[in-house]
């Protein structure tokens, strides 16, 4: 049930988690999207800009065509109207005052010249002249009073007669003004008067109206049919339309915008694209006019076509980009599911997910490997100890080794075990387990060895219970033993030096093959028991161990054994250990004198070791020195033993009957009998349970009884262990953890001191003695 | 691939060429050809597109270019487009003042001899021919060469519509007769002189005088136009004889006396009308329709009405040696050598002598400007009772040829019914009831190419000195007195000369 919440709660997260990349993906594929349609706007804004500068462009090359058409046009009409002034038959009606009659002859003249002009400047337009002071119009057709022109010339004219004489009569310079000549059509044109004479016009006396062929007008305008819409508009000097090819009139316009010339002016609401041409003979100025609507029509299309293109684009550009988001995050949807987030990690994505989940994968999987690489070590120590111990088939090859990662080139081995006896120091002030000190120590060893041992051959290391053992796998035989000899003590040195450590070592005999291994392991181990005899710290070879196959059989344990017993004042247990060696040696084996003697020499040295100079030395040897007779040795042997214990118990009784405070040491013999299983049980709980000071309680119990409490409560558990060890099939663990001791090691270290084997082999032993049934 | 794309590429080409081929059969563009006439200024000179000319265009397929001659200054014109050296396609011109005249034209390659065009492309002209031989003579040179499609006007009524006419109502107003002698005449103008609102009693313009020699031809003077005559197998050269100065004594006379406009040399049609519907002028001599017809439309006043006088006597009795009198086939217009197109050309010009170019110079458009009343076509009330208030003439202008002269045969139906008022159809029996035109005609008379340039040499000069002249004489600024010495300074520049290769050529002409 908690899992399951656990799930979802985990879901939920992963869902919110899953949105963020979702959504950075979502909206970067959207980003690209939106620049598109920026760009496709970007596009149609440019081309927007574009028609209006071609717009431009185009009106400009037809204003400018315009303006020069319709500069020729009025160029040649300037022409005529100076030709006309400098004509004497035509300023001779204004050069001076003429009767009715000269009037009638000169216009005749006039009007003749004015012809020819008109042939001659062929479909110019119409022109005519006005004669102020005659109140006459002298045209190409006729010559009459105003009114009557004015009825003739202008029917249906939207400027009155009036209008017309007051046009007449006023100054002009070239001046420019539209003229409607018919109301109801709207037809216009437009007209230019002169005061004439040109020279002279603050008093004119005439006036030369010229009005321009529309036909000719809207033919310099054909140019704008390529510009749909356009609006021309000739402006005179005051800025009014002269004519223009629309009826719409001029939108208001600041004269600033025309003298500036922008291209794009605005009025009344609607912009346009304006094209100005000033009349180089600066009469008129040309402005052309595009109305927005108009030039943006072709541009409607395209406007259609864009949104259109940018509607779709966004729905179908909308719709590609969740089927490619949701594509896209597939795999990473899948490899989300595959991980599983720690429930208090905070994680800002997807990918941190993924990145934390893959990365803790990768520390579990170095994690694996390392246990793997332990394992394996572990494996190979294991089937190491098995080769050592000779329960592996001796059948096995070589190469089988390689699964072990054992690699064993050579034919010959020797064997070296080391025990470790002082390391303790290397480790002041450190909080590391003893058993973490003691690897360590075993470590530094074999880092040592095997750097010492290059030369020599492969080394291989493998740890068995306390001790450390080393395979030398070399090619040769000989001086392979003095090689390592010399190779341990050169190792001894540099580590007792550095870093005080302090070894034991027992080497073996080379031996041949593999099947050699185990009994150069048992050689070692022997060797290495030896220093219970002789000297720690030392490198013991099991070839100096002299066991001569005429000689006696004398173990370290047996001695060992015995010595203990006295000690402990106990001469039963003493006598059958001395009687057991004895019978062994001299009923089981054939001895040559000088060995029995070496034998009994050998156990009576045992004897004085054991008694810790009580006995009298030269009294004990002198005794074996004087008798030859086995028998008698026998006897003698038994009654030093008898002596020697009774001493010892004698001493130690004194020593207890002295002090008079058994009280404490019963206390505290009682409470080790019921509580020594307790692991924790020291010397400072005990003292605590009593009430006294630790110091006053160790003192009193070691006078009381002659030993420490330490060694006291040690031997209450070993005993119980050796109990355990007999009558039991437990393990080591469980017996240490029964009997009060934290771990195996520390039982096997402390069975050991005291009994002098470790309580494997005194199992063994049992078993065996159990099995010939003694 | 290979074929479907070939295949592709002759469809392609086949389109094209179709398309080509059947441009240049269908759609013909139309084919445009200048036009050198005056018949546009004889209009209002501010109509641009004359309804007429737009249905030619159309029925024939052409485009016109009509380049405008104004009618006083043809002659002058027509030299000074020769020298311009371009010549229009279609020429309308009698070529009479051409040096060695048409036969001279076509040598100096000025027109085309169009023989070879008049069988196939002017049927319709060559049918009238055929039923008229006497018109031979006028459309073709003495060697036989066609030149011209001429002014046909096949009935007397056609001939002579241009003299004097006055004020009705004023006359009545007046109590006075209508005036048959030039002392009658004096006294009317006088008299008319003093209602209020008149100018000058008499006013006119030019090209009516140069046509009908009214009052000059009181004295046997001749209009300056057609100032030569015969009479008594002599040729005679009018404004250089007596008669002439006392036409014009009498003219300085009335202008002094304030009855004459002294504007005749400037004045035009439309003036005229104008003066006269307003009632600044009075008298004037005029045309029965376009005159007398646009008068009566145009006038303001409820009373005005308008009568023609006869040509005046001195007598008031005796007929006048001249009058207006159109030929009745007249040489009008011509092919030049540098149209492009002289088939289409003459096509154009043909048009006028069948039945629907007959009916349109004379008639106009149908439903537009006529319509078939029991088979024979009548002008509409748009011609006849214009709603714009325009006047007969002036809407005909547009839509007729028929009130001036052009290259078709004038139908009597047009006049008829263009002068269709009392008035008019009473000017035309008054016009010619005391003249007799054909009279002291000039007989046919060709002149060779030296003695037309030299008689142009000469004349030109001539004629304007004469016009200027008789300005001067009229309106007092020079003496009558001096009238010999003009004789003579026409003498000094030529006249005799001029006179000698008339007669030569008329006396060629007889001999023929």
């Amino acid at each position: 049930m908690q899992k399951g919440c656990d799930g979802n709660k985990m879901k939920h997260k992963a869902f919110l988690k899953k949105q963020k990349a979702f959504t950075v993906w979502f909206v970067s594929y959207a980003v690209i999207l939106a620049q598109t349609m920026l760009a496709a706007a970007g596009i149609y804004w440019a081309v927007v800009h574009a028609v209006e500068e071609a717009v431009t462009r185009t009106n400009n090359g037809i204003m400018l065509q315009l303006r020069n058409g319709m500069d020729d046009y009025l160029g040649t009409m300037q022409k005529l109207l100076v030709e006309l002034d400098l004509e004497t038959d035509i300023n001779r009606l204004y050069k001076r005052p003429l009767t009715k009659e000269e009037l009638a002859i000169e216009s005749m003249s006039a009007m003749t010249k004015l012809n020819n002009s008109r042939y001659v400047y062929r479909s110019i337009g119409n022109f005519y002249i006005y004669l102020k002071d005659y109140d006459y119009i002298i045209y190409t057709n006729f010559c009459a009073d105003t009114e009557t022109a004015y009825r003739i010339l202008y029917p249906n004219a939207r400027w009155s007669y009036d209008e017309w004489m007051e046009y007449l009569n006023q100054k002009h310079q070239r001046n420019y003004r539209s003229l409607i000549l018919n109301k109801e059509q709207n037809r216009a044109t437009m007209a230019m008067a002169q005061s004439l004479p040109i020279d002279n016009i603050s008093s004119p006396k005439a006036t030369f109206v010229f009005q321009a062929d529309t036909q000719m007008l809207r033919s310099y305008m054909e140019g704008l049919e390529q510009s749909e819409g356009s609006m021309v508009y000739y402006l005179n000097g005051n800025q009014q339309p002269v004519f223009s090819n629309t009826d719409i009139p001029l939108p208001e316009l600041e004269p600033s915008e025309l003298a500036e010339r922008r291209t794009t002016v605005r009025s009344g609401g609607e912009k346009y694209i304006m094209s100005v041409a000033d009349s180089a003979l600066g009469d008129l100025k040309y402005v052309s006019l595009v109305p927005k609507k108009v030039y943006n029509k072709p541009l409607s299309t395209l406007r259609y076509i864009t949104i259109g293109i940018l509607i779709l684009a966004f729905v179908s550009g909308t719709l590609l980009i969740s089927y490619f988001v949701k594509r896209n995050y597939k795999p990473l949807k899948e490899l989300m599911e595959l991980t599983e987030a720690e429930g208090d990690e905070k994680h800002t994505n997807e990918f941190d997910l993924l990145h934390s989940s893959i990365s803790r994968t990768v520390k579990e999987k170095k994690k694996l490997e390392n246990s793997l690489e332990k394992q394996k070590h572990y494996i190979k120590n294991n089937f190491l100890e098995r080769l050592l111990h000779g329960r592996v088939n001796s059948d096995l090859q070589p190469d089988s080794l390689f699964a072990y990662d054992i690699d064993f080139q050579y034919d010959h081995f020797v064997v070296v075990v080391f025990y470790l006896e002082e390391f303790e120091d290397l480790f002041e002030g450190s909080e590391m387990a003893t058993e973490a000190q003691m690897d360590l120590a075993f470590l530094m060893i074999q880092n040592v060895m095997e750097e010492l041992s290059e030369e020599a051959g492969d080394m291989e290391f493998a740890r068995t219970d306390d001790l450390l053992v080393g395979i030398l796998n070399c090619e040769e035989a000989d001086g392979q033993i003095e090689q390592m000899t010399a190779i341990l003590e050169k190792a001894y040195g540099i580590l007792e030096e550095n870093i005080y450590i302090r070894f034991t070592a027992g080497v073996s005999r080379v031996h041949r093959a593999l099947a050699g291994l185990s009994p150069a392991y048992q050689e070692a181990s022997e060797a290495l028991d030896r220093k219970f005899v002789q000297e720690k710290d030392a490198i013991i070879c099991y070839d100096d161990l002299h066991y001569d196959r005429s000689g006696f059989d004398y173990s370290i344990e047996d001695e060992q054994l015995l010595m203990n017993q006295i000690k402990l004042g106990d001469y039963i247990q003493a006598k059958i250990v001395a009687d057991r060696v004895l019978d062994t040696n001299l009923q089981e084996r054939s001895l040559k004198p000088g060995a029995a003697r070496l034998l009994l020499l050998s156990i009576v040295n045992t004897v004085i070791r054991a008694s810790d100079g009580q006995l009298d030395e030269l009294a004990a040897i002198d005794l074996f020195s004087s008798t030859n007779d086995i028998h008698h040795y026998r006897e003698k042997l038994n009654a030093l033993l008898l002596a020697t214990c009774k001493q010892v118990a004698e001493d130690r009784q004194k020593q207890r009957e002295q002090s008079g405070a058994n009280r404490i040491s019963n206390t505290v013999k009682e409470y080790i009998s019921r509580n020594y299983s307790d692991a924790n049980l020291n010397l400072n709980v005990l003292a605590g349970e009593m009430g006294i000071t630790s110091s006053y309680l160790s003192g009193a119990f070691r006078l009381q009884t002659g030993e420490t409490l330490l060694h006291y409560l040690n031997k209450i558990r070993i005993d119980e262990a050796k109990q355990l060890l007999t009558e039991t099939e437990w393990n080591l663990q469980k017996i240490a953890k029964r009997v009060g001791y934290i771990d195996s090691h520390a039982l096997i270290r402390s069975f050991k001191k005291q009994v002098g084997i470790t309580p494997g082999k005194y199992r063994d032993m049992k078993q065996v003695i159990n099995r010939n049934g003694e | 691939m290979r074929h479907w794309e070939k295949a592709f590429m002759l469809v392609i080409a086949g389109c094209l060429t179709l398309q080509t081929g059947c441009s240049r059969e269908v759609q013909e563009e139309p084919v445009t050809l200048t036009y050198w006439s005056d018949i546009r200024t004889r209009v209002s000179a501010y109509r641009a597109d004359i309804p007429l000319y737009t249905e030619l265009e159309k029925r024939l397929g052409v485009h016109l270019d009509i380049i405008d001659i104004d009618a006083a200054e043809t002659s002058q014109q027509f030299s000074i487009m020769l020298s311009s050296g371009s010549y229009p396609d279609i020429i309308e011109y009698n070529l009479s003042g051409y040096p060695g005249g048409a036969r001279k034209a076509i040598t100096d390659e000025v027109i085309l001899p169009l023989n070879d065009l008049m069988a196939e492309h002017a049927p319709n002209l060559s049918a009238q021919l055929a039923a008229h031989p006497a018109w031979e003579r006028e459309v073709r040179t003495e060697d036989g060469l066609y030149y011209t499609f001429p002014m046909i006007r096949n009935n007397p009524k056609l001939c002579t519509y241009i003299g004097p006419a006055l004020r009705k109502d004023w006359l009545e107003k007046l109590q006075l007769e209508v005036p048959k002698s030039i002392a009658e005449w004096e006294n009317v103008l006088l008299k008319f002189k003093e209602i209020p609102g008149v100018e000058y009693p008499f006013a006119y313009e030019e090209s009516v005088m140069k046509a009908s020699s009214a009052f000059m031809s009181a004295y046997g003077a001749k209009g300056v136009q057609e100032a030569f005559y015969y009479e008594d197998g002599k040729v005679h050269f009018s404004p250089a004889e007596a008669s002439c100065r006392q036409f014009w004594t009498l003219w300085n006379r009335w202008y002094s006396m304030g009855l004459l406009a002294p504007d005749f040399a400037t004045s035009s049609h439309e003036v005229i009308t104008e003066k006269i519907s307003t009632g600044k002028v009075g008298a004037t001599i005029c045309r029965a329709g376009g005159g007398i017809g646009t008068y009566l439309q145009k006038a303001k006043e409820k009373s005005f009405d308008f009568v023609a006088a006869p040509y005046p006597t001195l007598d008031g009795q005796s007929h006048v040696k001249f009058s207006h009198n159109m030929p009745e086939c007249a040489p009008f217009a011509s092919v030049s050598t540098h149209c492009r197109n002289p088939e289409k050309a003459v096509e154009v010009l043909d048009y006028g002598y069948g039945e629907d170019g007959i009916l349109l110079y004379n008639f106009g458009i149908e439903n537009e400007s006529f319509v078939f009343e029991n088979g024979k076509p009548i002008y509409t009330d748009m011609v006849r009772q214009n709603p714009e208030g325009k006047s007969m003439s002036e809407i005909l202008n547009l839509y007729v040829r028929s009130t001036h002269s052009g290259p078709f045969i004038q139908n009597i139906g047009y006049m008829e019914q263009y002068m269709y008022r009392p008035q008019q159809q009473e000017a035309l029996e008054v016009w010619t009831s005391n003249t007799d035109g054909t009279k002291y005609k000039m007989p046919q008379y060709t002149l060779t190419s030296e003695e037309q340039s030299r008689y142009n040499e000469i004349m030109i000069p001539v004629f304007e000195y004469i016009r200027t002249q008789e300005l001067q004489f009229v309106l007092g600024k020079r003496p009558l007195s001096e009238f010999q010495e003009y004789v003579t300074e026409l003498y000094s520049m030529g006249l005799g000369d001029a006179v000698k290769i008339v007669e030569q050529a008329v006396r060629r002409a007889e001999g023929m």
